[in-house]
């Protein structure tokens, strides 16, 4: 058995291409569908400072840091043409007297004006509703840090001492977020294009991998017709050993190629694959086991690699997109395709693995979709043994 | 009895390939199984080797039912397919040692038997190449070696020189003789009517999936009470040449194919003269003539009224 599953992964390097091909194929589409559909689209908006001091500069500066909207500087009245013309979605009016509001703890005298209500807006609002608190907050702690010091006696440079203690506190906020409301805002806006990344990177991940598992099993065939299964038969070893190896083998290709690719997508996409990365792992080799299992029924049913090659790609393909990894079946209103989803393993993978990734589930929480797809596997275990009986 | 095959039949869907045989075989010989292609001898083997069931029959080896109890027989089973079952991308090397673990080999014993077989199938300072590199002759070859690493009791060879060259199946042929030296059984199957005469102690001849004939040679030549053959190739065949020839006392048979004169008759010395003479007679020439000593390509012709080879 440890012999004929040595053989097997040996024999691997002789697909190494494919693999190879498939595990590339993953990355390089997630990265194309994911910066030309997310990401790169940022609205543009206008910004008026009819306050021109120097804490509405400061504001601006930390508005044109945010990547999420292109803004610029303009007139009252070049804004006001430029919306109505609809080349920006909006703008941000900085009123005269928003330095003093600060200052003075009041409202601040800030609004957005537009033509209409969208989504965009409502994002913009949110934005600028984070980057004020988080400006004022910052502003107003470095004003106190100030009071505070002279307050002491010690003598400062009163304007140098405020903006140090600010950029201390905005640098601290960059990566901290500590506040609720901001960081919600920004998981909000953000979430477009990084789900966007996570449900490609997964989805096309687990799609080429069926590929890679379905043509590795199918590596039967290639045995059958270079006689060496018929050989192995007749010898003492048991024919579920046999089977056996080229499950294991078959399985051990298909998680190392998922395995590769959870780690690029966390080094090169950012991926944050949530706070316990096994569960993850484990939900893609329940994937790659049920996979696996299907690979040898199809390799039970078709005859010679050459019909393998020809009706793998239809199966695969269809489950895959019925499975969700080309799109979110969120967009899919039709029950019998929801209920077809439902069939697939791939639809079971991709939702867990995906909410694994957003709300750290544990392993428990993930015991449904695990359970299932090891059912899938099994029963597709049982049919292929079924068929190899009957090919006897 | 070591091997006992008995009312043995395989049919594939509406083709008989295998329609009731019995034979034996015994300890220590070496018996071939003669037959054109698809005569059967590829399924009756299968069988005997466990990988596939027959419809019916029994197959015992050393008293135990193989047909029920296939591990009785697979690690004595030494079985060399008709087509070359190797991996082709690894090297001759690690695929001997594929097999022999596969039979329960290991360590010494394992690197100490594939010196000794690569020595005997002559591929030693090969073994480190891949097999895909090798010429269809060393294939073969190694193909044998893949099967004799264990020491089995008993060898089938399924065709093991067809479409060879002539040194490397000298090669098979005397590596057979070797092994079953050794103390191997073998069984061998070919349509080659040489191979079959050179290296087999008896025969089994096989048509459409029934055994025709079975025994050493001579008995085999017995069988159809063979007499030598001439055959000769005449000018022209007329019925009064033919009648003349008839006539002769030491001629048995005549018959005729296209411009030939087939003869079966008591192929001595002063023969010849008089047949010439009658030749002279009936003033027709003598184009050609062709001896023929009685062989198992005859007896198969005689039996089926086919050639064994088309
Ligand atoms: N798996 C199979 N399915 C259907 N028919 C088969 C199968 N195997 C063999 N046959 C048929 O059974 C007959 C006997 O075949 P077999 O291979 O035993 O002949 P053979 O004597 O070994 O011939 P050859 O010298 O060509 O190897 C042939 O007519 C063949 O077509
Ligand atoms: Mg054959």
């Amino acid at each position: 058995m440890l012999n004929m599953l040595i053989l097997k992964l040996k024999l691997l390097k002789d697909d190494k291409i494919m693999i190879i091909i498939m595990t590339v194929m993953a990355l390089v589409l997630t990265f194309v569908f994911s910066s030309s559909m997310g990401g790169t689209y940022k609205p543009s908006v206008v910004i008026v400072d009819n306050d021109n001091t120097e804490l509405s500069e400061v504001l601006i500066k930390e508005m044109k840091n945010n990547n999420l909207f292109s803004s610029s500087v303009e007139s009252y009245d070049d804004a006001k043409s430029l919306i109505e013309e609809g080349k920006v979605i909006g703008g941000v009016l900085i009123k005269k007297g928003f330095s003093e509001s600060i200052e003075n703890k009041e409202d601040m005298n800030i609004s957005i004006f537009k033509v209409k209500d969208s989504m965009e807006i409502y994002q913009l609002e949110n934005i600028l509703k984070g980057i004020l608190y988080k400006f004022s907050t910052s502003y107003n702690t470095a004003k106190m840090t100030a009071d505070f010091i002279e307050d002491r006696g010690i003598s400062i440079n009163r304007e140098q001492e405020i903006k140090d203690v600010y950029e201390l506190s905005a640098d601290y906020w960059k990566y901290k977020n500590p506040m609720k409301i901001s960081s919600q805002v920004i998981d909000v806006t953000n979430e477009g294009s990084y789900d966007e990344i996570i449900h490609n990177l997964i989805g096309f991940t687990l799609f080429f991998s069926t590929f890679t598992i379905v043509f590795v099993g199918g590596d039967i065939l290639q045995e059958k017709k270079q006689n060496t299964w018929q050989r192995k038969l007749i010898s003492p070893v048991s024919k579920v050993s046999i089977m056996m190896s080229f499950i294991i083998a078959t399985f051990i290709a298909g998680f190392a190629q998922t395995l590769i690719i959870v780690l690029i997508g966390n080094y090169m996409f950012g991926v944050d694959w949530g706070p316990d990365i096994m569960v993850v792992l484990i939900l893609f080799a329940a994937f790659v086991f049920a996979v696996t299992c299907m690979g040898f029924t199809i390799a039970g049913i078709v005859k010679t690699h050459e019909q393998l090659s020809s009706i793998v790609p239809i199966i695969l393909v269809s489950s895959a997109m019925l499975g969700g990894c080309m799109w979110p079946l969120e967009i899919i209103t039709s029950k019998p395709l929801l209920f077809l989803a439902n069939l697939t393993p791939h639809k079971w993978a991709l939702q867990t693995i995906k909410r694994t990734a957003a709300f750290g589930l544990d392993v428990k929480q993930v015991l449904t979709a695990t359970g299932v797809l090891i059912f899938m596997g099994i029963i597709y275990l049982l049919a292929g043994l079924k068929l190899a009986q009957r090919n006897n | 009895m070591f091997l006992e095959i008995k009312g043995l039949k395989k049919y594939f869907k509406d083709v008989k390939a295998v329609d009731g045989i019995d034979f034996n075989v015994k300890e220590g010989e070496i018996i071939g199984l003669l037959g054109p292609n698809g005569a059967g001898k590829s399924t009756t083997i299968s069988m005997i080797s466990t990988l596939i069931k027959p419809n019916s029959g029994s197959i015992y080896y050393n008293g135990e039912d193989i047909i029920k109890k296939p591990k009785a027989i697979q690690q004595d089973l030494g079985f060399v397919p008709q087509e070359v079952a190797l991996y082709p991308t690894l090297s001759g090397l690690e695929n001997l040692k594929f097999w022999g673990k596969i039979y329960g080999l290991k360590g010494n014993k394992l690197n100490q038997k594939i010196e000794e077989i690569s020595e005997i199938i002559g591929i030693t300072d090969r073994l480190k190449h891949k097999v895909e590199k090798y010429s269809g002759g060393m294939k073969r070859r190694l193909n044998i070696g893949a099967a004799l690493l264990h020491e089995p009791k008993i060898i089938i060879l399924d065709e093991p020189t067809v479409g060879i060259d002539p040194q490397s199946r000298n090669h098979i042929l005397n590596s057979v003789k070797e092994i079953n030296k050794k103390g191997s059984t073998v069984i061998y199957t070919t349509h080659y009517m040489e191979e079959a005469e050179t290296l087999c102690n008896r025969i089994c001849i096989m048509d459409r999936g029934k055994m025709i004939a079975s025994g050493t040679k001579d008995e085999l030549l017995d069988l159809i009470n063979a007499n030598d053959r001439i055959e000769l190739k005449v000018e022209k065949i007329n019925n009064s040449l033919i009648q003349e020839i008839e006539k002769l006392d030491f001629v048995s048979n005549v018959k005729t194919k296209d411009n030939n004169i087939v003869i079966e008759w008591e192929g001595k010395n002063g023969n010849y003269s008089k047949l010439m003479n009658v030749l002279a007679q009936e003033k027709n020439k003598l184009l050609s003539m062709d001896v023929k000593k009685p062989d198992l390509e005859y007896v198969f012709l005689s039996l089926t009224g086919r050639a064994l080879r088309d």
